[in-house]
C-alpha cells in the first residue's frame, strides 16, 4: 500500500490496471449480452425453420385426419430426451410428437395472439425449461385448430452461453495481462523524464555534477532551469560569503599582527607581564578566527550540492608542497594506492583536512610515510590511512588531541588547532577521523569521507 | 643578511622591518607586486619575505615569475588567511616556507635564518670554521672556545662570510648586505669593519683579494 501511496508510478499503474479491469468487465458483459441475443435469435430462427418443416411434412386429408409424410431432417428430434421436441395438438390432445419427446402433453398456455402467426412460449418441458414456438393451422373453421409446437430445451442456450462466457473470460483475461503490462511500460516511458530528473538531482547531491545535466521534455525543462538557477545562485552566495569571511579574517589578522608586535616591543621595554597577556590573548583570538573560519566555510560547503574533489590530485599537491617544505628531512612518501578517488568534499576543506594530517606526519616521521585506501568500510565512504614511522602517540592521547588548543607534544611547532579542525570538518561532511598505532611504529590516522563515483 | 620584504600594509611592514633590523637583518621593502617582482629579479637578496595578498600583482604570480627566471633565493611566504590551500599553492609555486599572520618578529627571524642556512647547505644555526664558531640564532661568536664580543654589524659581516666560505665577496656586496641598496655607504666603511673583525678574530680569518674583494678560506 505504501508503494501505491508514495509512488507516482505506483498510483498510475494501479489506476491504469483498475480502469483496464473495469473496461474489460464492461466489455465482457456487453459481449455476453450481444452473444446471448444472437444465440437466442439463432435458436428462434432454427425453431421457426423446424416448425415450417414440420407443417410442410404434415398432410391433412379430406376428413381432417393428420398424417406425417416424413420425419424432420434434424436427427436430434429422433433421439430420446435430446432437448429438441415437436408436438402437434388438437383440443389439448396429442395428435403426433417427436420420438425425442416423452411424458405428458406440452402445456402451451392459451393466448390472444392470432393463431396463424408463429409465436413463442416458455414452458416446463420433460427435461427442463423449454423454449417453444407454436403456430396454429385451421383447415376447417368449424372445428378446433391443429397446434404445431416445436421446442428446444433451455439447457442448450445455457450451455452455449456458459461455454462462450468461459471462453470470453479467458480471452479477456489473456488480453488484460498484456494491456496492463503495456500500460506499465507506457507509464514508465511517460515518467522517465522524472526519473532522469531524480538521477540528475542525485548526481548533484552526490557531488558528481554541480548542476542538473540531461535532456528533458518541454514540460520538465522549466523546473530543471529553475533548479539550475537556484544552484548557481546558491554557489555564488557561498563564494561571496566565503570571500567576505576571508576578508574579515585578513583584516583582523593584520591588526592582530600589529598588536603582537606591540606586545613584543612592550616585552623588550620591560613590561613582560602586560606583553604576555596581550600576546596570549592575540594567540587565542587567532586560534578562534582560524577555527571558526574553517568551521563556517565547511558548514556552508558541506551543504552545497555538487561538491566533489579528486583525492589523488589534492594529496599529490600537498605531498609535493610538504616534501619541499621538509626537504632536508629526506622523508619517503608511499602513495601509490591513491588512484581515481573522489570524495564529496569541498576542495579547500579536503586540502585543510589532508594537509593538517600530512603535515603532522611529516613533522613526526623519521623517514617514511605510507598512504593507503580502504573502499566502502561503511556504505559509500572511503577510508584514507596515513601511517608514519615516528614515535606515535600514546592511546590516552588519541581522543584528547582533537580538543581545541590541545598539544600533546609541545616540542614541535603548531597551534593545537590542526586536528580539531580536521575532526570538525570531517564530521560536518559525514565522515570520521580516528587515531591508532601504525604498523610502521608511529601514528596511524584513519580518515573516512563520503565517496563519489563518477 | 639582506632581506627583501614584499608587503603592502605600511604599518605591518614598518613593524616587521623595525623588528628584523634589530635582529641584524638588512631590510629592503617593496610596497606592491610589480615593485617586488622587479626588485627580486634585479637585486640579489639572501632571502625574501613575500605577502601573498598583494595589490596589482598576486604574490603567487610574482613567485612563479621569479622561479621561471631562475631566481632561487629562498622565499618565506606570508599567508593572511592561513589556509592550507594558500600554503600548498605557495610551496608548489616555489616558496621554501610559510608563516601565517599575525607574525612574531622572533619567529620570522628564526625562519629566515633557517632558510638561509638551508640554502647554504647547513641545517644547524651554529657555523664552525676552524676554531671560529658563530651561533647565528644567539648572535654569539667564540674563538678557540673563548667568547668574542662583536657588534651587530660585525656579526652580520662575519655571518655573510661564513655563509660563503671560499667565495670572493666584493666590497659593494658587503656594503649592501650591511646597509641595503638604498643606503650604501662609502666603501671604506666596510674596510673599517673588516679590520675590526681581523683585530678581534685574527688577521688570517678574512683575506684581501686585491682588486676583487675579500674571502674566507676553506
Amino acid at each position: 500500500m505504501n508503494f501505491i501511496r508514495n509512488s507516482l508510478m505506483g498510483r498510475l499503474i494501479t489506476a491504469a490496471t483498475f480502469w483496464i479491469l473495469i473496461g474489460l468487465v464492461i466489455a465482457g458483459i456487453t459481449l455476453a449480452s450481444v452473444f446471448r441475443a444472437h444465440v437466442e435469435k439463432q435458436l428462434n430462427d432454427d425453431q421457426l425453420t423446424h416448425l415450417n418443416e414440420l407443417i410442410d411434412h404434415t398432410q391433412i386429408n379430406d376428413k381432417y385426419i393428420l398424417e406425417l409424410v416424413r420425419p424432420l431432417s434434424d436427427p436430434r428430434y429422433a433421439k430420446k430426451n435430446s432437448g429438441y421436441y415437436w408436438e402437434i395438438q388438437k383440443q389439448g390432445k396429442i395428435l403426433a410428437r417427436s420420438n425425442s419427446l416423452q411424458g405428458p402433453v406440452l402445456a402451451i398456455p392459451k393466448d390472444d395472439l392470432p393463431t396463424v402467426i408463429a409465436h413463442r412460449h416458455e414452458i416446463q418441458g420433460p427435461t427442463g425449461f423449454l423454449l417453444t414456438t407454436e403456430r396454429a393451422y385451421w383447415p376447417d373453421p368449424a372445428t378446433a385448430p391443429f397446434r404445431f409446437i416445436v421446442g428446444i430445451d433451455h439447457q442448450h442456450l445455457t450451455g452455449v452461453m456458459s461455454h462462450f462466457n468461459i471462453t470470453l473470460m479467458w480471452a479477456l483475461s489473456i488480453f488484460a495481462i498484456p494491456m496492463i503490462i503495456a500500460s506499465g511500460i507506457f507509464i514508465l516511458f511517460a515518467i522517465k523524464p522524472l526519473n532522469d530528473l531524480q538521477r540528475a538531482l542525485e548526481r548533484v547531491r552526490m557531488g558528481q555534477e554541480n548542476k542538473l545535466v540531461g535532456t528533458f521534455p518541454n514540460e520538465v525543462m522549466p523546473i530543471v532551469n529553475d533548479l539550475n538557477t537556484m544552484l548557481v545562485t546558491s554557489a555564488d552566495m557561498m563564494q561571496r560569503a566565503r570571500a567576505q569571511a576571508g576578508n574579515l579574517a585578513h583584516g583582523l589578522k593584520t591588526s592582530l599582527a600589529i598588536l603582537s608586535d606591540e606586545a613584543d616591543q612592550m616585552a623588550q621595554a620591560g613590561l613582560k607581564e602586560h606583553a604576555s597577556t596581550i600576546s596570549e590573548q592575540s594567540r587565542r583570538i587567532q586560534i578562534l578566527i582560524d577555527y571558526h573560519m574553517a568551521r563556517a566555510r565547511a558548514a556552508v560547503a558541506s551543504s552545497a550540492p555538487g561538491t566533489s574533489t579528486n583525492v589523488t590530485d589534492v594529496t599529490k599537491n600537498i605531498i609535493s608542497a610538504l616534501t619541499r617544505l621538509y626537504q632536508d628531512r629526506n622523508i619517503k612518501v608511499d602513495h601509490e594506492g591513491l588512484q581515481g578517488l573522489f570524495v564529496a568534499c569541498d576542495p579547500q576543506d579536503l586540502n585543510e583536512i589532508l594537509a593538517n594530517l600530512l603535515d603532522n606526519a611529516f613533522k613526526h616521521a623519521k623517514s617514511r610515510i605510507c598512504l593507503s585506501v580502504v573502499e566502502n568500510p561503511v556504505e559509500s565512504h572511503i577510508e584514507l590511512i596515513i601511517e608514519d614511522d615516528g614515535h606515535g602517540l600514546p592511546a590516552e592521547a588519541w581522543e584528547v588531541v582533537f580538543n581545541i588548543g590541545e598539544r600533546w607534544d609541545s616540542r614541535t611547532n603548531g597551534s593545537g588547532l590542526g586536528l580539531p579542525i580536521v575532526h570538525d570538518l570531517t564530521t560536518l561532511y559525514g565522515g570520521y577521523v580516528r587515531l591508532s598505532e601504525a604498523s610502521l611504529g608511529g601514528l596511524r590516522v584513519t580518515l573516512a569521507l563520503p565517496s563519489v563515483e563518477l | 643578511m639582506r632581506v627583501l620584504l614584499v608587503e603592502d600594509d605600511d604599518e605591518l611592514a614598518g613593524r616587521l622591518s623595525h623588528g628584523l633590523k634589530k635582529e641584524g637583518f638588512v631590510i629592503e621593502r617593496a610596497q606592491n607586486g610589480p615593485d617586488g617582482l622587479a626588485m627580486g629579479l634585479d637585486c640579489e637578496f639572501d632571502v625574501i619575505i613575500l605577502d601573498l595578498g598583494l595589490p596589482e600583482m598576486d604574490g603567487l604570480e610574482i613567485l612563479k615569475r621569479w622561479r621561471s627566471q631562475k631566481i632561487d633565493t629562498p622565499v618565506l611566504v606570508l599567508t593572511a588567511r592561513g589556509t592550507w590551500t594558500e600554503k600548498v599553492e605557495g610551496l608548489n609555486a616555489g616558496a621554501d616556507d610559510y608563516i601565517s599572520k599575525p607574525t612574531h618578529v622572533p619567529e620570522v627571524a628564526a625562519r629566515l635564518r633557517a632558510l638561509v642556512r638551508r640554502k647554504f647547505g647547513t641545517a644547524s644555526p651554529v657555523f664552525q670554521h676552524g676554531s671560529l664558531c658563530l651561533d647565528s640564532t644567539a648572535g654569539e661568536v667564540t674563538l678557540s672556545g673563548e667568547r668574542v664580543e662583536l657588534t651587530a654589524i660585525e656579526i652580520q659581516l662575519l655571518s655573510y662570510f661564513m655563509h660563503r666560505i671560499g667565495r670572493v665577496v666584493s666590497q659593494y656586496e658587503l656594503a649592501e648586505s650591511i646597509y641595503g641598496s638604498q643606503d650604501v655607504r662609502e666603501s671604506n666603511t666596510v674596510e673599517v669593519y673588516i679590520s675590526r673583525l681581523r683585530r678581534k678574530l685574527g688577521r688570517d680569518v678574512i683575506k684581501t683579494i686585491r682588486g676583487l674583494g675579500y674571502k674566507m678560506d676553506r
